[in-house]
Formats: structure tokens, C-alpha cells, sequence
């Protein structure tokens, strides 16, 4: 029972969208001439497409706003891209640049000890 | 004898203009739903977008961290790009009447065939640069980089959607194409409306948008109402059509080997105002054919109560459509096309028809208007004359309509199509409106032979198909 109701609706909703005349009045319409009167009705030139149109634009609207409001503030992936190394891989080059540094002369980064260490102890 | 053609991708889509003031002329179901848009509208339209959407990121680069590095550089505008190209390919199949018409279908189809293969090698390049982009910021390899980046958020969505969008790509490769049926390629296409969904929130979570509301609600408009032109113009129209119109077909009408015409009937069709050389997009709604729209030129002049369409053995579908019992349901798109007597800017026309090309010329040679004075004249290119569809009917409008001719040119009697041919056997030659419809080869040939007799471009009205 609950299956045909639900494909009743959803029967309903699509002939709705298109324009067509409500399913509960179709089914119900038994005399030809208000079947023709109901078709006359539903034409293009009597707004069936337009309320169709707009029902469909509505919908598209609705659903860009609730995707478009819920979507992610912050991206997942924003750090890769923009090209922010994480804190780790930016001290392992802080210490590869101070080796290098090292290696040319410079005063290699301190620890407190500026000597050699294990001799003149 | 009768003929038929099944168009894969046929329909007119030649702009043309007129030879007197160079303007645009309209398209015969123009008056209908408006002119339709421009080519030049269109495209310019279309890069506008791409460079929104590449200069966006751009900016975005230029405001971070210097130096910029490539990869993500690349990653970005790739990525940026091939959320748009998608939408667009989407949108340029969406049969929205104002594109097919002011375009034209077999424009869009060939528009919508090169940019997919753009746009499905920029996402294989944002695949590949963001995983490079990665490893360069983690200081690890390619393969570890990839399990990272798969493992992100919204990311395995988006790459599953990825692979769908791969396998119609890979389909419509021309040697894979030629090996697989038309309704399977078709059938496997529509994954690509599901690739798309699954990798949407990737696009609305990446780094360029997030974080901007204003320009995720904007992408996600783009996105719902481009889909909603297809579920409007591909689904609910022929729905409502079918609802409206009630088309069945009435008969099956055998018209020689492999060859059946179908008569549609149905109710108020004038409200379609279908025109002589126009088709429509046919569905049968058989367990056999309800998945898959094929186009049919209507092969005689449209009623208010009846289409006739004929359809010639070309494939698997096609195959089984001449076993279509009398009864059955049908759901009609269109009408598209615009060779129809509309475009006429001259008082004399050729009719060029080659093969099953006649479908659409059959239905215009015989309204297509003809005052007294003026010229009518069909050139039907056939292999033998078994081949030649349509003959009784060809002549008996022959015959019933002054000034109109029909000359049969068979591949074994007539050699080439060259333009001392066209010279000899049409009088007044550049003087007139040229109608074309034929398989591509000999369409080729024609379109060349005219240009060299001197026929101006823009009197000439092509029907292009590919079958």
C-alpha cells in the first residue's frame, strides 16, 4: 500500500513538473468532454509549460541553496594546494637549509654550544 | 519503395545567412520558440566562463604564497576548468530548443565530442598535479602522495566519478566506437550524469571555492539548473508530449529489404508545427527501444494527426524497430532540423538527395513552395536502382506539381558528382537555393562540386548526418 502511494506521488510530481493535469483528477475523469476540456487546459499557450518551468527552476533553486549553504567553508585539500607545507616538512628544509649553510661557513644553528664537543672537557 | 535514415547525429546545423544582406536567416521553428541562439553568442559565451573560471584561481595564486609553484598552479586552473567544461558539455546536450535551433544539433554533437575529450583530459591533469602538488608539500613520494590525497575528504567520491567519466570516453573512441552498439554507448553515457554527482562536492569543497559562499551557491545554481534543462527537455517534454499528444503507431508499413516506414498517430500534432525536412528524436516505449531516442527525419510532409517516419536497417536497434507492432507507445522530441522551405531565399531550388539522405527531401519535394515559373528539381544519388527509395511517390509528386522534376543519378550509369555534372543537368545553377542531404562521403563531394560551379555558401542548406 505504501508503494503505491509512493509511486502515486511520484507519478504525481512528474506529470506536475510537465504540466499535465493532476493525477487524482485524471484518474477521476471518466467524460470525454471534460477530458478535452482538461486537455484544452493543459496547453502549451495556457500555462501548463510555464507552471511546469517554473516549478522545475524553483526546485533547481532550492537545491543550489541548500548545496551551496552547506558545502565546506574550508577545504579539505587547501593545505596541498596552496602549497603550505605542513609543520614537519617545513622544519626537516629548515634544517636541510642550516646544513647547507653549515657546509658553506656559516655559524651553524645554536644549541647553546658554539664548540666542538667531547674535547676540552 | 520507400527509404529510410537513421541518424545518429543529423541534424542541420549550418549557419546560414542571407546572400542579399548577410544576415542571419531564421530558423524555421524559430517563429515557435524564438530565434534560437547565435553561434558567435554561444561560443563567446562559453569562453567568457573558462576565462572566469581560469582567472579566478590565477588571482587566488597570486595572493598566496610566493614563489607560485607549477603544480598547483596547474591543479587549480585545471581543476576549475574541468568543473565547468563537465556543466558545459551537459548543457550543450540538453536539447534546450533555443541551442539545438540556433545552432544546431549536429554542431552541438561535434562541439560536445571535442570538449569532452578536452575536458576529460583536464581532470586526468588536476588528478595528476594535485597528487604532485602534494608530495611536493609533504616532502614524500607520488604513489604515498596518491594514498593521501584518496584519503581526503570527498576525494574517493570524486574519483570514482572520475573512472564513469572514463569509460564513455574511452567508448567513444572512433576504433572502440565502430566495435560497440549504439544503444550500449548510449546506455554507458548516461554514467556520466553520475560520475558527475559523485565528484560535485569535491568541486564545491575544493580550495578555489570554499570558503567563498557567494561563488559555491553560484556553482551549485550553474550545476542544478544545467541539469534541470536536461531533465526538462530530455525527460518531462517528450513526457508531456506523450501525454498530450497520445502517439502510437498505427501501422508498419513494409517498404522493401530492410526498410519499414512507421506511421505515428496521434492528436493535435499541429501544435509540434513540424515542418517538411525536420525530425524528431523517436522513442518506442517497447521493453526493447524505451531506454534509447533515435533520430528519424519525417519522410512525408507532417498532419494534424499523423507522422510518418521510415527507418532503414543500420543497427541493432534500427533492426528491431520493423518489428514494432501496431499499438505501441511513442514519445517524440523535436522537432529539430532546419533544412526546411523556410530557409528559401531564391526563386528556383535543387533538391540533392544521396542514399537514405532522401528521407528529409522526399517530405520537402512536396511542399516545398513552387509557383508557376519556377524550378523544383530533385537529383537522387543512388547506387543501382533497387536502391532508389521512395520512386512511385518521387514521381507521382513529379508529375502532380508543375515545374517540379526528378532526376535519378545511379552509381553505375553516372560517374562522379563533379561540377560540370551539376553545370549540365541544372540550368541556373548559382541562381538557386541548393538542399543537401546525403551520407558524408557524398555530401563531401557535393559541398565541393557546388563551390567550384560557383554556387555562393549561403545558399547552400545542409542536412549533415553520420551513420
Amino acid at each position: 500500500m505504501v508503494l503505491v502511494h509512493t509511486a502515486r506521488a511520484l507519478l504525481a510530481l512528474i506529470l506536475g513538473l510537465a504540466g499535465v493535469a493532476s493525477l487524482e483528477a485524471m484518474t477521476t475523469s471518466t467524460s470525454e468532454s471534460i477530458h478535452a476540456a482538461r486537455h484544452r487546459a493543459s496547453g502549451p499557450d495556457r500555462g501548463g509549460l510555464v507552471n511546469g518551468k517554473r516549478a522545475l527552476t524553483g526546485l533547481a533553486t532550492v537545491l543550489a541553496l541548500w548545496l551551496g549553504l552547506t558545502a565546506p567553508a574550508v577545504s579539505p585539500v587547501a593545505p596541498t594546494l596552496a602549497s603550505q607545507p605542513t609543520p614537519a616538512v617545513a622544519a626537516q628544509r629548515a634544517i636541510v637549509t642550516g646544513t647547507a649553510r653549515a657546509g658553506a661557513g656559516a655559524v651553524p644553528p645554536g644549541h647553546g654550544d658554539t664548540g666542538p664537543r667531547g674535547d676540552g672537557r | 519503395m520507400s527509404g529510410v535514415v537513421e541518424a545518429r547525429v543529423r541534424e542541420p546545423g549550418t549557419e546560414v545567412r542571407s546572400p542579399r544582406t548577410g544576415e542571419r536567416q531564421p530558423s524555421p521553428s524559430a517563429s515557435k520558440a524564438g530565434r534560437g541562439f547565435h553561434v558567435q553568442d554561444v561560443l563567446a559565451a562559453i569562453g567568457l566562463g573558462a576565462l572566469l573560471v581560469v582567472g579566478w584561481p590565477l588571482w587566488l595564486a597570486l595572493q598566496g604564497p610566493q614563489p607560485l609553484q607549477l603544480p598547483v598552479v596547474v591543479a587549480h586552473t585545471s581543476g576549475m576548468l574541468a568543473g565547468y567544461g563537465v556543466v558545459v558539455m551537459i548543457g550543450l546536450m540538453s536539447r534546450t530548443p533555443a541551442l539545438e535551433r540556433g545552432v544546431g544539433a549536429d554542431k552541438l554533437a561535434r562541439w560536445h565530442s571535442r570538449g569532452g575529450r578536452a575536458v576529460v583530459g583536464l581532470v586526468l591533469v588536476h588528478a595528476w598535479a594535485a597528487v604532485v602538488a602534494w608530495a611536493d608539500s609533504r616532502g614524500e613520494g607520488v604513489w604515498p602522495a596518491l594514498w593521501d590525497v584518496l584519503a581526503l575528504p570527498w576525494l574517493l567520491p570524486a574519483t570514482v566519478g572520475t573512472l564513469l567519466l572514463l569509460v564513455p570516453a574511452g567508448l567513444s573512441i572512433r576504433a572502440v566506437r565502430k566495435r560497440v552498439s549504439y544503444e550500449t554507448w548510449h546506455a554507458l553515457h548516461l554514467l556520466v550524469y553520475l560520475g558527475v554527482a559523485l565528484s560535485f562536492v569535491h568541486q564545491l569543497a575544493g580550495p578555489d571555492l570554499a570558503g567563498h559562499r557567494l561563488l559555491q551557491l553560484a556553482w551549485a545554481l550553474l550545476y542544478t539548473h544545467v541539469f534541470t534543462l536536461v531533465l526538462k527537455h530530455r525527460v518531462l517534454t517528450p513526457l508531456r508530449n506523450g501525454t498530450r499528444h497520445r502517439m502510437r503507431v498505427k501501422a508498419v508499413i513494409p517498404e522493401g529489404p530492410g526498410v519499414v516506414s512507421l506511421l505515428v498517430e496521434g492528436r493535435d500534432l499541429h501544435e509540434l508545427q513540424a515542418q517538411s525536412g525536420q525530425f524528431f528524436r523517436w522513442r518506442f516505449l517497447t521493453p526493447d527501444h524505451w531506454y534509447a531516442a533515435h533520430p528519424f527525419s519525417l519522410s512525408a510532409p507532417p498532419t494534424d494527426t499523423h507522422l510518418r517516419l521510415t527507418v532503414k536497417t543500420l543497427g541493432d536497434g534500427s533492426a528491431r524497430l520493423q518489428n514494432l507492432q501496431p499499438g505501441t507507445w511513442v514519445l517524440a522530441e523535436g522537432p529539430y532540423g532546419a533544412i526546411t522551405a523556410d530557409l528559401r531565399t531564391r526563386r528556383h531550388v535543387l533538391l540533392v538527395a544521396g542514399g537514405v539522405g532522401i528521407t528529409p527531401l522526399r517530405a520537402l519535394f512536396e511542399t516545398i513552395p513552387a509557383a508557376p515559373g519556377q524550378d523544383l528539381l530533385l537529383l537522387y544519388r543512388a547506387r543501382t536502382a533497387s536502391d532508389v527509395l521512395f520512386k512511385d511517390e518521387l514521381d507521382e509528386i513529379a508529375r502532380r506539381r508543375p515545374g517540379a522534376r526528378v532526376h535519378y543519378l545511379l552509381g553505375d550509369q553516372v560517374g562522379p558528382l563533379s561540377p560540370e555534372l551539376f553545370h549540365r543537368l541544372v540550368p541556373g545553377l548559382v541562381q538557386r537555393d541548393v538542399y543537401l542531404c546525403g551520407p558524408p562521403g557524398m555530401a563531401t563531394a557535393v559541398r565541393r562540386s557546388l563551390k567550384h560551379a560557383g554556387l555562393p555558401g549561403a545558399q547552400l542548406h545542409e542536412e549533415r548526418f553520420d551513420l
